[in-house]
């Protein structure tokens, strides 16, 4: 990975609304442990990062949103690929902060994407 | 009745009238009432007179009921019977006495899940079409509310067990309010078709006063444009709307109507994200909405809300550099509430109880600080 690599992360359809994600789309859930999932840029674009959450994974998504390495660095969370349970497979690590702190960074990390505009979104 | 003169004292429940006040619209439904028991009379008369094949000349003279006051204690009205009717020589008195008290065990029947057992002759149950149709979900007339036991109380639920008891009825009208679409517009026939939330479809006459909004409903129909639709509603043995009798109002919804939202997240499938999340129970989320209609600032755009993993909901506004959310935790009633400035990296953070007013205070103070109200 590189600074500029693009890290995908999928909106879940209930995730939507008019059009809009939530700003839970970076933020932990409860059994993430304080890891958000995402796909590594490097090995997949963001279309094929639907596919395979779609088709492997088979879960259900809206699109990719994506933010970069070094945005996530910016907001000192740690980022590594660790290809577990599919090669590719990265997490944004979210451990140790605060509540606060982890709607913070979780939304700063939505309105980066944002800026960018979906990555890949489903007509 | 101690007071000669009262006909009948009804008491009218639910939150429209709490404030001792009577909308008009059901004031419409006692003249219903008031015909029913005249026909009522009339056919108690000739079940009684076998010999006679009609009721006197003058029989009905002079019955009108007239209402006398309205009561505080919810809403109380006493009904009076004309003077002329009231006096012991009355020779009709007694009749439209049997009638009102039929009517009155009838409504008890009907509200205790028993049959009427003919009190009332079929072709008289499609008054209750007419009497109560505008009475909304929490709403009821108890018709003896000195005899609280007898529950005699007309509301939706006993209504349609009224009318269904007639062979010759298919349809109950009731207050009805729909979300929908408007897929169709027949010029040529004056009608227009509304499609319901299960995808079905009901034929609609033109209705004027709405045209520019029914048409710009159509015209957007691709982008998903709903419309909210109030008024009087036909409903069938399984309780289906299949016509309106009446429409009191015909608005284009706001795409974040709250209540819309909060059906919609309602009827979400569990396991949502892919795991166990679960969704919140209807009853939880009505709640809410109930509390956010009472308490939150009208004045404020509305939030977008989401399910959240931890089964709850959350509500989002992003305004102008601020990123808002409210987690809101069902079981606890409990919130917690997180402003955020993204440009300076500043924030507010409160855990609030939902049940205190001052906590909804809280919300609406923060949020006005951040976002322009209307």
């Amino acid at each position: 990975m590189t600074p500029t690599t693009k890290l995908h992360r999928q909106v879940s359809v209930s995730w939507i609304q008019n059009g809009e994600p939530t700003s839970q789309t970076f933020k932990p859930t409860p059994k993430d442990n304080s890891k958000v999932s995402v796909y590594n840029g490097d090995k997949y674009t963001a279309q094929e990062a639907f596919i395979h959450y779609t088709t492997v994974i088979t879960l259900q998504s809206s699109g990719c949103v994506s933010v970069e390495c070094q945005e996530c660095s910016a907001e000192s969370l740690n980022f590594v690929e660790d290809n577990d349970p599919y090669d590719g497979h990265s997490i944004i690590d979210f451990t140790g902060l605060s509540r606060g702190e982890t709607e913070r960074k979780a939304k700063k990390l939505l309105n980066l994407a944002m800026t960018r505009g979906w990555m890949y979104k489903v007509a | 009745m101690a007071d000669s003169s009262i006909f009948i004292k009804t008491k009218l429940t639910g939150r429209r009238f709490e404030d001792h006040t009577v909308p008009l619209d059901i004031l419409e439904d006692f003249g219903a009432f008031q015909n029913l028991v005249l026909d009522l009379a009339k056919s108690i008369y000739l079940e009684e007179n076998r010999d006679k094949k009609r009721v006197p000349n003058g029989f009905s003279d002079d019955f009108t009921l007239k209402l006398a006051s309205i009561e505080e204690g919810s809403s109380i009205l006493k009904i009076l019977l004309p003077l002329a009717l009231s006096t012991a020589n009355s020779a009709h008195t007694d009749y439209f006495i049997k009638a009102r008290d039929r009517v009155v065990a009838s409504v008890s029947a009907a509200a205790n899940g028993r049959s009427i057992g003919g009190a009332i002759p079929d072709s008289l149950l499609p008054y209750f079409n007419k009497i109560g149709r505008r009475l909304k979900e929490d709403e009821s007339i108890d018709f003896n509310p000195d005899q609280p036991d007898l529950n005699a109380k007309l509301n939706n639920a006993s209504r349609a067990r009224l009318v269904r008891e007639s062979s010759n009825v298919e349809e109950v009208t009731q207050s009805i309010r729909i979300i929908g679409k408007i897929p169709l517009v027949d010029k040529s026939r004056n009608q227009y078709a509304i499609e319901l939330e299960d995808n079905s479809r009901i034929t609609n006459a033109w209705t004027p006063q709405y045209r520019d909004i029914i048409n710009e409903a159509f015209e957007n129909f691709d982008e998903g444009t709903r419309v909210s639709i109030t008024g009087v509603g036909r409903l069938n043995r399984q309780n289906k709307l299949v016509s309106f009798d009446n429409i009191d109002d015909l608005s284009i919804l706001d795409p974040l109507d709250v209540d819309l939202r909060i059906r919609e997240i309602a009827q979400m499938q569990n396991g949502w994200l892919g795991g166990d999340e679960s969704i919140p129970s209807t009853e939880a989320l009505f709640w809410f909405a109930n509390h956010f209609n009472h308490n939150f600032n009208r004045a404020l755009p509305k939030p977008y809300i989401f399910p959240t993993a931890a089964g709850g909901i959350r509500l989002e506004w992003r305004h102008n550099g601020y990123d808002i959310s409210i987690d809101v935790d069902l079981e606890a009633q409990a919130a917690y509430l997180h402003n955020y400035n993204i440009a300076n990296d500043t924030e507010e953070e409160h855990d609030l109880n939902l049940n205190t007013k001052t906590d909804w205070d809280i919300i609406n103070t923060s949020l006005e600080a951040t976002i322009p109200t209307a």
